[in-house]
């Protein structure tokens, strides 16, 4: 019996400190308080990365003291993360990356999934990869006109559910493309199987193939992009295509906070964001090292691109469900 | 060709000359103790390493992700010896004759022996590499689907000779590993499998909770329910010598480390085959090629070189090309890869030519980690072998508290600590009933991947299963697994049929036999046995597999669901051996003459060691697992740190009945440890319900 009341005791007593010390240390000033970032992916790669450096650069347009916790969250392919940020107090404090389009995605074809995106707040986008198709160097496919008339083409992808995977069903169906698919689990081993000859063609990411691109594996057929992408001047859109609807196919990395955040509160890390965003020197090392910001956006537009998302994919929403249970 | 080597000087020198060598150490001292820790490995290294590089120059950003990517692989094999945890899933084998040693008292020689093997494969790897330059791309090109369906059913093959003491209970290992793998929404098919309704198992089962749980839990467990501390029994005085001794131990067995560092460098070179699959690999061809194979896994040196000498090579191995092709051959080097894109060294074809000198260094850079991890090693295992004399009492908690963080930090889901406690009971058991843990991560780490690469194959073949003929690689990996089948299940069991007729198998058998035409008696008691309960749970897990699989697809289902019918009469088959002393009987005589003769039962009636001696009870266990489950919970409820000083502390006085001043200091030491580690350098909380 003593040593149950002992450990109690020393239980309550150090619980009663460790949650007693935040609220007694957040008082007028925000942040006063160390936020916290939610990743919806593993540490390496595009959303890691993006999160990290944004972050930095965004404390140093905020009040000294606080910085920030980053909490990778990859569970579900980020469903988890967004849930989380869903749930999360709205007291400015928590913030977190929303995919779009998978976070759109999943909640449109998974039936487990809680959040609403568009309930929640917006800080802002903070950059838009436009998505390319692309196709072996020595593939006779020259163009999206080439495929379609080729009538079946062999795509790979990152995996069912996955946005490379969701982008290909889509541009398939829009352009009257057969597909057929090998599936793999990462936008690496969808190019590499493209590069060895065991598909024909896949969309990813246009900067995640660029270096197979530079280093003459393959060849881009066209960019999922209203005007040009600067980096590669020479490679077409999908509007020029004929398909300008296609254009909406892209990835971005979008910062929200818990649905019903103060605006007071949102302003202050909006201000900070937008700065960061805008920093020509974080700009240009960010440039130089091939993760490029492209389309930054305040709260306001990157809600209307969340919801004008959601709108594009929910066209598809029953065609999507249909292909995931194929 | 000129111009790599006469880049070699100006590499040298931006390596060894100026700021280099200092973040070189930097990096080096961060991977062994991301090696040590449990659960934290290249990957979490690098990926905290990338943040704070920016903004450093390039060679020294790339001279710290060198040491650290160095260190990792030794560091893990540290924990692997000494405490049956492994590191990094990367040192897993390591684990598998490392840890015996330690129970015998040979730490040291252990530890001086994967220093040997590390530091040495490293330097194989990277020579391997650079004289396969010119042929480098063909191999990457060379491998897809196809041939790994092959290269993975190299290692499932292997399952039954893994099987220890008892072949068919081994076996059911091997098929729970198996049907695990399978769980969760499957990319290949688009079909979420054997979730049983939870979004938590939308995922699968992760590598590290399993691992986490299956040896560094269950290790707790078996030190606090067995009592002494890891080396059992044996008075040994840890000397320098000793660590000689295993560092000669290479030499020793030149083939096992020369065909296991080139097996390691090619596993590295392939995409996608993963580290984990190198050691394991090597461990495999290792036991099958030795002519103490049938040993293995009971504290045979010759494993820990195999494991270690492939561990370390594979990286050089997964290095050149990541640099050359920009094609990661495993998952740190994906991270790597970003790091590099990062200080604007986008990896390719012109990286060799545009960025040689730090092509070399990097090099330069792994090499010299190994080896100043190996020194490091060398300098310290004797010291670092005491610990295997410390109680096991003491130390269980830590490693407890080690395991949760561990479990907890890459993903920060709290279920993932439940998850390892529920495989470290589950990996006691397994090991005190003979399912053996081997055969489970086997099966695994290779199941899923061999159902993703069939189902890729058929796809890339438009479901033509001559593809598996048609690919020269693929046909002669077919050709080779074949003649090996063939090899070691009929023409070596003739051999040796012939060579030992009047040995025991054919004496005893059939006296056994005539028993069991008997009528069956029940064994008295059998309801009180552990060992009963839980093989009645794994009968109910295959149970549950087959009913779950009715629903999906046949190219969903096909593998599951015919490994859990196959397992369902082993399984069976284990639950009356329990009821019926005949039948157990039978059992018994089965695993002598079964066909895989190389690890026959005798061979590992080495591994007493594992403390089989003393019986569990279940009120043991029961208190075990509620003090283990209670501080996962506390862990989730408070944070990692508050629960950790509440857990050590009670567990210390109440159950453990230490001095006050015990409990006060090794709670103290290992609290401001973890929070020095994870707190103040790397800036994790992990969540907790306050928090997130």
């Amino acid at each position: 019996m003593k040593r149950i009341i002992a450990v109690c005791s020393l239980a309550i007593i150090l619980l009663v400190f460790w949650t007693a010390a935040g609220p007694v240390l957040a008082a007028k000033q925000f942040p006063s308080k160390n936020l916290i970032w939610i990743i919806p992916s593993k540490p390496g790669g595009g959303f890691d990365f993006y999160s990290r450096a944004v972050g930095r650069q965004m404390l140093k347009h905020l009040p000294k003291g606080p910085s920030i916790i980053f909490v990778n969250v990859p569970a579900g392919g980020g469903v988890e993360a967004v849930t989380r940020l869903s749930r999360a107090k709205p007291d400015g404090y928590t913030v977190g990356i929303v995919k779009v389009p998978g976070s759109i995605v999943s909640q449109l074809t998974l039936p487990f999934v809680k959040y609403d995106v568009a309930k929640l707040s917006y800080v802002g986008n903070i950059t838009t990869d436009p998505y390319a198709v692309a196709v072996k160097k020595d593939s006779p496919l020259n163009s999206i006109k080439e495929m379609k008339e080729k009538g079946t083409v062999k795509f790979s992808t990152s995996g069912v559910g996955a946005t490379s995977w969701v982008n290909t069903v889509i541009l398939s169906e829009e352009v009257g493309i057969q597909p057929k698919y090998v599936h793999y689990t990462s936008s690496a081993d969808s190019i590499l199987s493209c590069v060895r000859g065991d598909s024909e063609a896949f969309l990813c990411p246009l900067f995640s193939a660029l270096p197979y691109a530079e280093s003459g594996d393959i060849k881009f057929l066209a960019a999922f992009s209203k005007e040009r992408v600067a980096k590669v001047p020479n490679v077409s859109t999908v509007v020029e295509a004929g398909y300008p609807r296609l254009s909406s196919l892209n990835l971005s990395r979008v910062l929200a906070a818990p649905p019903n955040t103060p605006e007071k509160y949102l302003k202050v890390l909006e201000d900070a964001f937008w700065k960061a965003v805008n920093d020509k020197e974080f700009l240009a090392r960010l440039n130089k090292a091939k993760r490029p910001i492209i389309g930054p956006t305040r709260g306001k537009e990157a809600r209307e691109l969340v919801l004008s998302a959601s709108e594009v994919f929910t066209k598809y929403e029953s065609f999507l469900k249909a292909s995931l249970n194929k | 060709m000129f111009e790599v080597l006469a880049a070699i000087p100006s590499g040298l020198s931006v390596t060894f000359g100026g700021l280099g060598v200092v973040y070189l150490f930097a990096g080096t001292v961060l991977g062994f103790i991301f090696g040590v820790l449990p659960g934290l490995g290249g990957i979490a290294a690098l990926a905290l390493l990338i943040p704070f590089s920016w903004g450093m120059l390039p060679h020294h950003a790339m001279l710290m992700f060198a040491g650290a990517m160095g260190a990792v692989p030794f560091g893990g094999s540290i924990s692997a010896i000494l405490l049956n945890v492994p590191g990094t899933p990367q040192n897993i084998a390591t684990a598998f004759d490392g840890f015996p040693l330690a129970q015998k008292g040979k730490a040291g020689v252990a530890i001086g022996t994967a220093a040997a093997a590390s530091a040495l494969g490293a330097v194989i790897g990277i020579f391997v590499l650079v004289l396969l330059i010119p042929v480098l791309r063909a191999i990457i090109l060379s491998f897809g689907p196809p041939e790994f369906v092959l290269l993975i059913m190299f290692g499932l093959v292997a399952i039954p000779l893994f099987t220890g003491r008892n072949f068919i209970t081994g076996l059911i290992g091997g098929a729970l590993g198996l049907t695990l793998s399978f769980v969760g929404f499957d990319g290949t098919t688009g079909v979420l499998r054997y979730n049983f309704g939870t979004f938590y198992l939308y995922d699968g089962i992760q590598l590290i909770p399993v691992i986490m749980g299956l040896f560094a839990v269950a290790q707790a467990i078996d030190l606090i329910s067995s009592g002494g501390a890891v080396a059992k029994g044996v008075v040994t005085r840890h000397k320098f010598r000793d660590v000689l001794e295993g560092v000669k131990m290479v030499f020793r067995y030149k083939g096992t480390f020369y065909r296991s560092s080139l097996l390691g460098t090619i596993i590295g070179i392939i995409p996608g085959m993963g580290g984990v699959i190198s050691n394991l690999f090597s461990w495999i061809i290792a036991a099958q090629s030795s002519a103490r194979g049938k040993y293995f896994g009971t504290g045979e040196i010759e494993g820990v070189i195999a494991s270690e000498a492939a561990n370390n090579a594979k990286d050089g191995g997964a290095l050149l090309p990541t640099l050359a092709f920009g094609i990661p051959g495993s998952g740190e080097m994906a991270v790597l890869m970003g790091a590099f894109i990062l200080h604007g060294l986008a990896p390719g074809p012109q990286f060799l030519r545009d960025n040689l000198t730090i092509a070399w260094a990097i090099i330069f850079g792994l090499l010299s980690a190994n080896i100043i991890v190996a020194l490091f090693g060398v300098g310290l295992a004797h010291h670092m072998a005491k610990l295997t004399s410390v109680k096991g009492n003491i130390i269980a908690p830590i490693i407890i508290c080690a395991s949760l963080i561990g479990a907890l930090v890459m993903r920060n889901e709290p279920v993932d600590m439940f998850v390892a406690l529920i495989f470290g009971f589950t990996g006691f058991l397994m090991e005190k009933y003979d399912f053996s843990r081997i055969t489970l991560v086997l099966g695994f780490i290779l199941g899923h991947l061999a159902e993703m690469s069939f189902s890729q194959s058929l796809m890339i073949s438009d479901n033509d299963p001559l593809i598996f003929f048609r690919r020269p690689i693929a046909l002669f990996l077919l050709i080779l697994l074949v003649v090996l089948v063939i090899f070691i299940q009929l023409i070596l069991p003739l051999i040796k049929r012939k060579s030992g007729r009047s040995k025991t198998q054919e004496t005893i058998a059939p006296e056994k036999k005539k028993e069991s035409q008997r009528s069956l008696s029940i064994k008295p008691g059998f309801w009180k046995n552990l060992g009963f309960y839980f093989s009645f749970l794994l009968f109910f897990w295959f149970v549950m597999i087959i009913i779950e699989s009715f629903s999906y697809p046949l190219k969903a289902k096909i593998f599951p669901l015919s490994i859990a019918i196959v397992s369902l009469p082993l399984i069976i088959a284990t639950l009356l051996g329990y009821m019926f002393e005949e039948i157990a009987n039978k059992l018994e005589s089965l695993k002598g003459s079964h066909l895989f003769d190389i690890s026959s039962a005798d061979g590992l009636k080495g591994k007493v060691l594992t403390s089989k001696k003393s019986e569990i009870t279940a009120s043991t266990l029961l208190n075990i697992a509620s003090w283990f489950f209670g501080a996962a919970g506390l862990f989730y409820l408070l944070g990692f740190f508050p629960a950790m000083i509440i857990f050590l502390f009670s567990f210390l006085r109440f159950y453990s009945k230490h001095r006050l001043k015990i409990c006060i200091g090794v709670t103290a030491a290992a609290s401001l440890a973890a929070w020095v580690i994870f707190v103040s350098f790397l800036n994790i909380l992990p969540v907790s319900l306050f928090f997130l």
